[in-house]
């Protein structure tokens, strides 16, 4: 397991690099100035533009300045926008936790709805409950996000009314933003008003959260049934079943183990997914996370800032996945064989 | 029924063919499919089938309801938008859009992705390992993320949304045929005619191909619903193709300032990208479902 | 007494051209503390017998039986609950390739532990733990499994095939149940480990008076402790009767091919070809009419597209229209 981890975590660092060479080139990619790019520093600010071709070792060879690119990204300088001309890394924080509070309730959510829902599909397999489950879920999952957010704005927002169109609180409350997370943030400040703005940041919350968990939660459901099906038929169960164990004891003790396997090994890629539909439904619902930021930057051509949230999306990405693995290996010994296999 | 030949001889089906059986047994699938089979006909009849030209404006009727609304007229069908457009005839021209230029992604992307994957899938050592672990990064980073990468770089247009959809899907087929021939090159029958003196491109053309068809059909399934998905998103979000053209995710993009006043401009463009991508994705799901039935079966 | 008895036994499915009788009117007596062995080739439906005894029934098979008792209990009589806790209590079976018996994501230890019946421990909740665990080592020690530590905490990945059996047969015994079916546990294993089960399961048919189905393909490979053999093909009980009377003077003529295929007892010259029963085994879905043994028996005639009726010899039954001995005093 040591050994696995360490390949693992080191393999991790490597794609991280292997980012920052990414990132390095995409600077030079992209149309316009190359130190501007980097910097957030326009030509037209003499000294300061100077000074940065100095800090950035520009007239000096790739190798060197891609050094020096790379230990102003480890120091969390990483330049500032053109357009707010604020630092990017101050700014992305803040997004980081109110994507990842969005992130993080809709994943719950659907992992909390979704395991269930599929495994009493697949108990239930063939029959009306499981039929619709499926129909639903497959509909579902087919159903492009920003549409479902469409029609969810116009069906809850606009004709009933139980939900604000945009936004995270409203803005009377006054709550500065520390940790970018809405109900954090709330609980953290000490305005007397904490009941009443917890109420409203719950109110705009529940809209985009639910959205937003559409998507893995139909996916979950269906890996869930696929995954419970699979065990149903497997000889141990069979074996569990001749030692006259009650129904209920296989599920929790047989069934379930073996299903999460193969859920949590998925949950990754569902991770991955969130993450592209969270783009679009943190611009929709007007959201201050790193998604609509990014959007935001590409209209503006804000190159500092775009990259930033690029960096921070995949490296969240790239962690997630490291750690679900790493999670999976652990917790199913059996795995581990397969990947010391040598074929 | 009783059968007529005396020297009656059970045959068994071939893979493909069992595949198909299990699929046609199944009423869904084969809606899906002929759903899918009708729009791919009207996006390539669209130019002649549309009632109007899709960007001929209607001064007098703007935001007409569709039809079966009170105020509906039967000469716009599904209604027109704000600028007096019909609907109807942009949905229609919009498939071209919409489902055709990420079919043709998607072909693209599976003539360069597939040899790529096969010869990744050939090959061994440490070049093998680490290209595995490449394509498992590439993969794990979201489709719409890389392509929104690619549009930052060069700018929303047609062509460049096209070349990043192309991109971001190559390495999908590379990974998803590497990984097919990676769980195949190892099973004793593989292993049985490589001892039989066969060459590497036998193996790979007569023996292993034909036994990963399955897989490669479900993956074209999937690399459509994505390319569908993101051209849609990308148009959403403004840096798709652009404004005029009736591209249904720029249409709902747009639709989202009135939609107060006329949803249907919001619905039917929406509904119309449901039902492309819920007959793909039940056409691909009912294909993994018989391939795992037939595996079950065997 | 006969503690399970089972007359004319038919499991059937849909076939594209009407029903499939896989199992045709098997009937089956097993004594207490009788080693029963049931030979028959792959197909022949032994395993669906075993599985139709313990009740794991896919719901395609149609299953009827003129009597299907256990003990007092009519299994078929049961609902599917109750039948699980008759069977559960009562029976046990052990299976071909062991290591797919075992939940892969559950130590040996936790699922030896799970198979202890609660109601034999004492004590509060400390104490049951304990000596749950000391009931788990103590049966592993009955079936030869000296290092219990390094096998109660080990994955059933990490297992060898003979000692995932062992393991197998230890959950098997852990409620002393009172028939096990062994289900061609031995097949794919090497002699050694083969001649180890065998022991294993003599000694604890011989301690504990618990009675033994065995099935296996190989009529010369049977335990040397087996009081009868039952010969199935295809679905059809061809023979009954003691090794004795089967070996020494076989009535049926199935029987006396599988004897003289067997490569131990034959004493052919040399340059002879080696007697073998031509043809194949018949499809599931091409299976003949009346005895199925008919088109590959030398001794067929036309009374053979009727299905023989089960006759019986001083305890030695035969199931053939033509026996290979004349009979006269049978009834």
């Amino acid at each position: 397991m040591i050994r696995y981890s360490i390949r693992r975590l080191l393999l991790l660092l490597i794609t991280l690099w292997l980012l920052t060479v990414l990132m390095f080139v995409l600077h030079h990619l992209f149309p316009g100035d190359t130190l501007t790019n980097m910097s957030g520093i326009r030509q037209s600010d003499g000294v300061a533009y100077q000074q940065a071709q100095q800090h950035y070792a520009m007239p000096q060879s790739w190798l060197s300045q891609y050094w020096q690119f790379f230990l102003h990204l480890l120091h969390g300088d990483w330049g500032q926008s053109l357009v707010t001309q604020r630092g990017v890394f101050a700014d992305i924080m803040p997004q980081l936790g109110a994507t990842l509070e969005l992130t993080i309730m809709a994943m719950t959510l659907s992992l909390v709805i979704g395991v269930p829902m599929g495994m009493y599909a697949a108990v239930q397999q063939r029959g009306p409950l499981d039929r619709v489950i499926m129909g639903v879920s497959l509909s579902a999952y087919s159903i492009p996000a920003f549409w479902l957010a469409q029609l969810a704005l116009l069906l809850f927002a606009v004709k009933l009314g139980w939900a604000p169109i945009s936004g995270q609180l409203n803005p009377l409350f006054n709550i500065t933003p520390v940790t970018g997370s809405v109900i954090i943030d709330i609980l953290l400040s000490d305005s007397p008003y904490r009941g009443a703005a917890l109420k409203d940041a719950l109110q705009h919350l529940w809209l985009p959260v639910l959205v937003l968990s559409s998507i893995p939660l139909t996916m979950l459901i269906r890996i869930t049934r696929n995954a419970t099906l699979d065990v149903l038929q497997q000889n141990y169960l069979r074996a569990a079943r001749s030692r006259g164990l009650s129904e209920s004891r296989i599920m929790v003790k047989h069934v379930m183990p073996n299903a999460m396997q193969v859920i949590v090994r998925q949950l990754g890629l569902q991770f991955s997914l969130l993450m592209s539909n969270i783009i679009i439904i943190e611009t929709i619902f007007n959201w201050p996370g790193i998604g609509s930021s990014l959007i935001k930057s590409i209209y503006e051509r804000d190159y500092p800032v775009m990259l930033g949230g690029l960096f921070t999306l995949a490296a969240l990405i790239l962690l997630v996945n490291v750690a679900v693995e790493l999670y999976h290996a652990w917790r199913y010994p059996q795995v581990r064989k397969e990947l010391y296999a040598e074929r | 029924m009783p059968n007529a030949s005396i020297y009656y001889q059970q045959r068994e089906p071939s893979p493909l063919q069992q595949i198909w059986l299990h699929m046609s047994a199944n009423p869904f699938a084969l809606a899906a499919l002929y759903t899918l089979a009708l729009l791919l006909l009207m996006m390539v009849c669209s130019a002649w089938l549309t009632p109007f030209s899709p960007d001929q404006q209607f001064a007098d009727s703007i935001s007409q309801p569709p039809s079966w609304h009170e105020q509906g007229q039967i000469r716009f069908l599904f209604g027109t938008d704000d600028l007096g457009r019909d609907l109807l005839s942009r949905i229609m021209a919009g498939s071209v859009y919409s489902l055709g230029y990420p079919l043709l992604a998607v072909v693209i992307a599976a003539l360069i992705g597939i040899p790529i994957g096969a010869w990744a899938g050939m090959s061994r050592g440490v070049q093998s390992s680490a290209l595995n672990h490449f394509l498992d990064v590439i993969n794990s980073i979201p489709s719409l993320l890389l392509a929104l990468l690619v549009i930052a770089i060069l700018g929303p247009a047609l062509q460049n949304v096209m070349l990043a959809i192309v991109v971001v899907l190559i390495p999908q087929f590379i990974h998803s045929v590497h990984s097919a021939i990676y769980d195949e090159r190892y099973q004793d029958y593989v292993m049985a005619s490589r001892l039989n003196g066969c060459s590497r491109w036998y193996i790979l053309t007569r023996v292993i191909f034909p036994n990963i068809t399955a897989p490669l059909v479900m993956q074209v399934t999937l690399a459509l619903s994505t390319a569908i998905f993101d051209i849609a998103a990308l148009g959403f979000l403004g840096l798709g193709v652009q404004a005029p053209a009736p591209e249904w995710g720029t249409m709902l993009a747009r639709s989202l300032e009135h939609v107060y006043l006329s949803p249907w401009t919001m619905i039917l463009p929406g509904f119309a990208l449901f039902l492309t991508l819920l007959s793909i994705n039940v056409l691909g799901d009912s294909i993994r479902a018989a391939i795992q039935e037939r595996v079950r079966s065997a | 007494m006969n503690i399970l008895d089972i007359r004319n036994l038919t499991i059937e499915i849909d076939g594209d051209n009407g029903p499939i009788r896989l199992v045709d009117k098997l009937s089956l007596q097993i004594a207490e503390g009788e080693i029963h062995t049931l030979v028959g080739e792959s197909g022949s439906g032994k395993s669906l017998l075993a599985k139709a005894i313990l009740g794991f029934i896919n719901p395609r098979w149609r299953v009827t039986a003129d009597r299907l008792w256990w003990r007092h209990y009519d299994l078929l009589a049961l609902n599917p609950e109750q039948r699980r806790v008759v069977t559960g209590r009562d029976m046990a079976m052990i299976f071909q390739n062991p290591g797919s018996y075992l939940d892969p994501n559950a130590s040996i230890g936790a699922q030896l532990q799970e198979c202890i019946p609660s109601g034999d421990l004492k004590g509060l909740y400390l104490r049951r733990r304990a000596d749950r665990k000391t009931r788990a080592e103590r049966l592993l020690h009955r079936v030869g499994i000296k290092d219990h530590d390094a096998v109660m905490q080990a994955y059933p990945f990490e297992l060898s095939d003979g000692v995932a059996q062992k393991v197998s047969i230890a959950m098997a015994i852990a409620h002393n149940p009172k028939l096990l079916i062994a289900d061609e546990p031995t097949t794919a294993m090497e002699p050694q480990t083969r001649s180890q089960i065998y022991r294993l399961l003599s000694k604890l048919n011989a301690s504990q008076g618990m009675s033994v189905l065995m099935i296996t393909q190989d009529l010369t490979a049977i335990m040397p402790e087996t009081k009868r053999i039952s010969m199935v093909y295809c679905g059809q009980l061809m023979e009954v009767g003691t090794p004795q009377q089967l070996l020494e003077q076989p009535l049926h003529p199935y029987t006396e091919a599988m004897l003289s295929m067997s490569l131990a007892n034959h004493n052919t010259p040399v340059k002879t070809r080696l007697p073998t029963l031509g043809g194949s085994i018949p499809t599931m879905a091409n299976l003949p009419i009346g005895c199925r043994l008919g088109p590959r028996c030398q001794h067929a005639r036309r009374a053979c597209i009727d299905t023989p009726r089960l006759r019986k010899l001083k305890q030695h039954q035969f199931a053939c229209h033509y026996p290979l001995i004349e009979v006269k005093n049978y009834d």
